[in-house]
């Protein structure tokens, strides 16, 4: 029975992504890791513009992850994309094969902070596209029943015609612990591009919104939100969400 | 630009919640205290544990049951898995005075509380 519930959930999550397929996966991680829980999991963004080749961009992740033991969750993810040219949003296709691992660094409340690291590695499955490793460091802090977890993230492209700048970028999300079912909070998201660069506010992505967390049934977690631009290099608009099925 | 100045209002507020809650709830030196939960046939013993309010408290769920079970807590903001036949600990706290839920989440018949006073 639980298998074919399952499939279900799979079978709805991927159908999600059919209608058609932004430049980064928007899910700010949380520093833990939870022993011998499998999930599946649906990650997209849409964004919305004025511009032409910037509305409609989308990016969705499918992603299969385990918890190992109780510092260390790793996930196989697909990823699919419709990209910007000069004038048009290509169609959606398979982009990237990735392998995501999250270290829980102490257990939960030992610390003042509860420290995590993420590392990723993004294959290729596109000729003339490049590979990438991205690293994040993992902090959250609960205060009374608001949740605040900071992601720090850096990003080296790999591979022939590879950027060799590393990018860094900050997201953070607040969430107040409402109800198990429903946390309403906010994100903001900021990809400061190579840091080397140092490039002014505009040319850098800024993006903040509200996003609600929580649990649609006892297997279904969501997170879902809309993100508004605010500089000139973010889309106008972004939707994103995670759907995940765990048990 | 207004709508910059409000993000930098927002993050700058956020930034500081963690110094001010610090500041509030925490103890210069929190004094720490180990307490002990059993899980046998599925059933947290006792069923209800009282700790001192304001203080950062171990606690130590030792799973005495041959099979894996989850020690959840909403109120708590706690989800940690125990092995069969093996023992976590699940720091928490400092609390406030009151009473706290939790509940296995791999047989959810099985609840407890805390009461921190």
């Amino acid at each position: 029975m639980k298998l074919r519930i399952a499939f279900i959930i799979i079978a709805f999550i991927f159908s999600l992504g059919l209608p058609g397929p932004v430049f980064a996966e928007k899910q700010v991680f949380q520093p833990y890791a939870e022993q011998g829980e499998l999930e599946f999991e649906n990650t997209g963004v849409y964004d919305i513009d004025p511009h032409k080749n910037k509305n409609a961009v989308q990016e969705y992740k499918y992603a299969i992850g385990y918890g190992v033991n109780s510092f260390w969750h790793t996930e196989l993810e697909i990823e699919a994309e419709a990209l910007p040219t000069d004038d048009a949003i290509t169609p959606v296709k398979a982009t990237h094969m990735e392998w995501e691992n999250i270290f829980q660094l102490a257990p939960k409340g030992e610390y003042w902070l509860d420290p995590g690291v993420y590392l990723a590695y993004e294959a290729p499955l596109i000729n003339k596209q490049v590979g990438q490793f991205e690293g994040k460091i993992l902090l959250e802090k609960s205060i009374g029943k608001i949740t605040n977890i900071l992601n720090i993230s850096f990003n080296q492209e790999v591979g022939e015609g590879a950027d060799r700048h590393t990018d860094a970028g900050v997201s953070w999300s607040s969430r107040y612990r409402l109800s198990r079912y429903f946390e309403p909070g906010v994100e903001y998201w900021n990809d400061f591009s190579a840091i080397t660069h140092q490039l002014d506010y505009n040319q850098q992505s800024h993006q903040v919104g509200p996003a609600f967390y929580g649990r649609l049934t006892r297997h279904i977690n969501y997170d879902i939100g809309y993100l508004f631009g605010i500089s000139d290099a973010s889309p106008r608009g972004e939707l994103k969400w995670v759907i995940e099925y765990e048990f | 630009m207004i709508v910059r100045l409000i993000v930098y209002l927002v993050l700058g507020f956020c930034v500081w919640l963690p110094v001010l809650s610090l500041a509030q709830t925490q103890p210069a030196n929190p004094a720490q205290a180990s307490n002990i939960i059993v899980i046998k046939g599925h059933q947290f013993i006792p069923p209800q544990l009282t700790i001192p309010a304001g203080q950062k408290i171990q606690i130590t769920v030792d799973n005495q049951d041959p099979t894996a079970e989850e020690f959840e807590s909403f109120d708590l903001d706690r989800e940690q898995v125990v092995e069969g036949n093996k023992k976590i600990t699940v720091f928490i706290g400092p609390l406030k005075p009151g009473t706290y839920k939790y509940w296995a989440d791999f047989h959810q018949d099985s609840k407890g509380v805390i009461v921190a006073q």
